[in-house]
């Protein structure tokens, strides 16, 4: 049998799914605190191909396309690896997604090439369409790779997305994105990643746009030796609802994970922010931290920060979580102030302040102008 | 010059929740003058130069402070900054994430009215930092964070250097400096000291007025002035101390520490 044949068998199950599986509810412990409810994903159009546009400059050996490209021309390989960290039988919404996979990018890097730019990758979703998308990362050993994904969009419609990376032994992946969907649409992206022998994954990321976002990173950190960072800075105003899960789950020996998420929020906006570093059983020598804190700016916007920390192993290197929720200091406010900055000037630099551990990571200038001046309007808005 | 630029106190009444801190506070200080405002702790000194800037935990009861044909009161705290009043803080705050150079010129640019490119300021900061006998290094830490109490009143210094204000309010600027930062921050004010610059300096101590003469001297009590003079008058408090004064106006009420 070969292996387009499996992907097509994939679709089918995928499809068969459907009518058995539900969307998440708050009746699950993960989903306690954000609602999909009024969500019907069959009124999105989803056979149409989404937009997604591919930029940057390939060395030899190095795939780079739509993953509905990829699956035509590299089916064995994309077959490998497809469906293996999230099983499309999750919930409605991920069998959706696989069964109706209508855009997303395949990136695979050989042995011991490094991409020395950032890929990007562009989506821009229509009102009343559903884009389902993949997002499929292999690397061999020594490769080294940053690719940055962008969300634009206008109008009501829906987003599923599907994040799958593999990091070969003592490769370099960095993950970079800008979500900025439309105010009125519906997001959930679940991430998810399984790290090499002595490899390296960073995601580094900005939430800014969307009315109800799921954004999650979840990474297997099963290589012995791998270290993994996840970072992310959101922004939400008016009624959005950002819920972005942060889990690092240490598999391998002498992993090391890092978690820092800070956001803002004013309106009547509300975020959560779970944080989760686990050390399981039998992995020894690990370390796992994780910081979060939110400046909320209105009376009426609400975060949620919750981290855990769920350590099952006795040999452990270390670990450590602080979470907070506050105000703008009002005496930091009023010393800049009284040196000549108006209420929204000095808000803007004491937020944008804040957020600049990760903001200074954004691998590309570009990108990270964009979420300072993204940043800067919620501020003012 | 006329007297339409100068700094003019008027009956000033400030509270601090419910307890009267300043009560019935008078001062004028006319442009290019430099006084003082010494007096034992308590007697409401920090309120004075907190209420004029705009701190909102200072309530103004009763009172007018004009600077020039402005009303202070009538000013948001970044618009008495653009109308040339600059408040030296005693205590500066700390703010991680934005470093002194980028602080420094949006302060400038807001004061000025117009955005001064990074190209342009680089010149003029180091022209300050240099006045100020500063490590070049300076500009690229975050504002006041990790910063020695002399580096601290330094920075205060470099700010007041920059903006250029009409009228200056140090207070306790030299408070814990030793005597050399104590010399660098004399010259800053002396680099500005002119026809367009008036200030005021709260201070305990006669040794800042060795290095930056005042032409007036006040004494502040019980949240007012009590006793005006010239520089031999602080002199005489170096070495009398408040009591005489004290028992020179019948005032026996014994004063409370106020922070």
């Amino acid at each position: 049998m070969s292996t387009v044949t499996g992907l097509q068998q994939r679709k089918a199950e995928a499809l068969s799914l459907l009518s058995t599986l539900a969307i998440p509810s708050k009746r699950h412990e993960a989903w306690r605190r954000t609602s999909l409810e009024g969500l019907e994903p069959e009124q999105y159009k989803h056979d149409v191909p989404a937009s997604v546009e591919l930029k940057g400059n390939l060395p030899a050996g190095v795939i780079f396309t739509n993953i509905l490209t990829a699956i035509e021309q590299h089916g064995d390989l994309v077959a490998k690896f497809i469906g293996t960290l999230l099983p499309h039988g999750q919930d409605k919404l991920a069998a959706a997604q696989s069964a109706h996979l209508n855009g997303g990018f395949f990136l695979y890097v050989p042995k011991n090439v490094t991409v020395e730019e950032p890929l990007q990758v562009v989506y821009n979703g229509k009102a009343g369409e559903a884009l389902y998308l993949h997002a499929l990362v292999v690397t061999e050993a020594n490769a080294s790779v940053t690719v940055l994904e962008q969300f634009e969009g206008e109008g009501e419609y829906l987003h599923v997305g599907v994040a799958e990376v593999f990091t070969g032994e003592g490769s370099r992946v960095r993950f970079g994105y800008l979500q900025n969907h439309s105010e009125d649409a519906w997001s959930v992206y679940y991430r998810r990643a399984k790290t090499g022998r002595d490899s390296s994954l960073d995601w580094v990321g900005g939430e800014f746009g969307g009315g109800v976002v799921r954004s999650e990173l979840i990474g297997d950190i099963n290589g012995v030796g791998s270290n993994s960072t996840i970072k992310v800075v959101f922004g939400a105003s008016g009624n959005q609802h950002i819920d972005i899960v942060a889990s690092q789950v240490h598999t391998g020996n002498n992993s090391g994970s890092d978690i820092l998420g800070r956001g803002v929020l004013t309106g009547k906006a509300h975020s959560v922010f779970r944080g989760n570093g686990q050390i399981n059983k039998g992995a020894l020598n690990c370390s796992t931290y994780q910081r979060q804190q939110a400046l909320v700016l209105s009376d009426k916007a609400r975060a949620d920060e919750i981290p855990a920390l769920i350590i099952n192993e006795h040999e452990v290197e270390g670990a450590g979580h602080a979470a907070t929720v506050g105000k703008l200091d009002e005496e930091q406010l009023f010393y800049l102030m009284a040196r000549g900055l108006s209420r929204k000037e000095a808000t803007t630099m004491l937020v944008l302040a804040f957020l600049s551990p990760v903001l200074d990571q954004i691998p590309v200038e570009a990108l990270r102008d964009e979420m300072t001046k993204l940043m800067a309007e919620k501020v003012n808005g | 010059m006329t007297t339409r630029s100068s700094l003019t106190v008027e009956n000033l009444h400030v509270n601090i929740g419910d307890k009267e801190i300043l009560k019935g506070l008078n001062l004028n200080v006319k442009p290019g003058e430099i006084h003082a405002i010494m007096g034992p702790n308590g007697a409401g000194k920090t309120t004075l130069g907190f209420s004029l800037m705009g701190h909102p935990r200072y309530e103004v009861t009763e009172g007018a402070v004009t600077l020039g044909e402005e009303n202070l009161f009538d000013l948001e705290v970044s618009e008495r900054a653009k109308a040339g009043l600059f408040l030296a803080f005693q205590y500066p705050f700390e703010v991680a994430g934005v470093t002194v150079a980028n602080f420094l010129r949006q302060a400038v640019s807001a004061v000025r009215g117009e955005e001064v490119s990074v190209w342009d300021f680089q010149e003029e900061l180091a022209e300050g930092m240099d006045l100020l006998e500063m490590k070049e290094s300076f500009a690229a830490r975050y504002l006041n964070e990790g910063f020695s109490g002399g580096e601290k009143k330094r920075n205060e210094m470099l700010q007041m250097y920059l903006l250029k204000p009409k009228f200056a309010i140090l207070d306790e600027t030299d408070s814990g400096l030793d005597i050399d930062a104590l010399k660098v921050v004399s010259k800053a004010v002396n680099a500005l000291r002119g026809p367009e610059f008036g200030a005021v300096i709260i201070t305990h101590y006669h040794r800042i007025l060795d290095h930056i003469s005042p032409d007036v001297v006040h004494v502040m009590m019980d949240g007012r002035i009590v006793k005006t003079g010239g520089p031999e008058l602080a002199m005489e408090i170096e070495k009398r101390g408040y009591d005489w004064i004290k028992e020179e106006l019948g005032l026996t009420t014994p004063t409370e520490e106020v922070k």
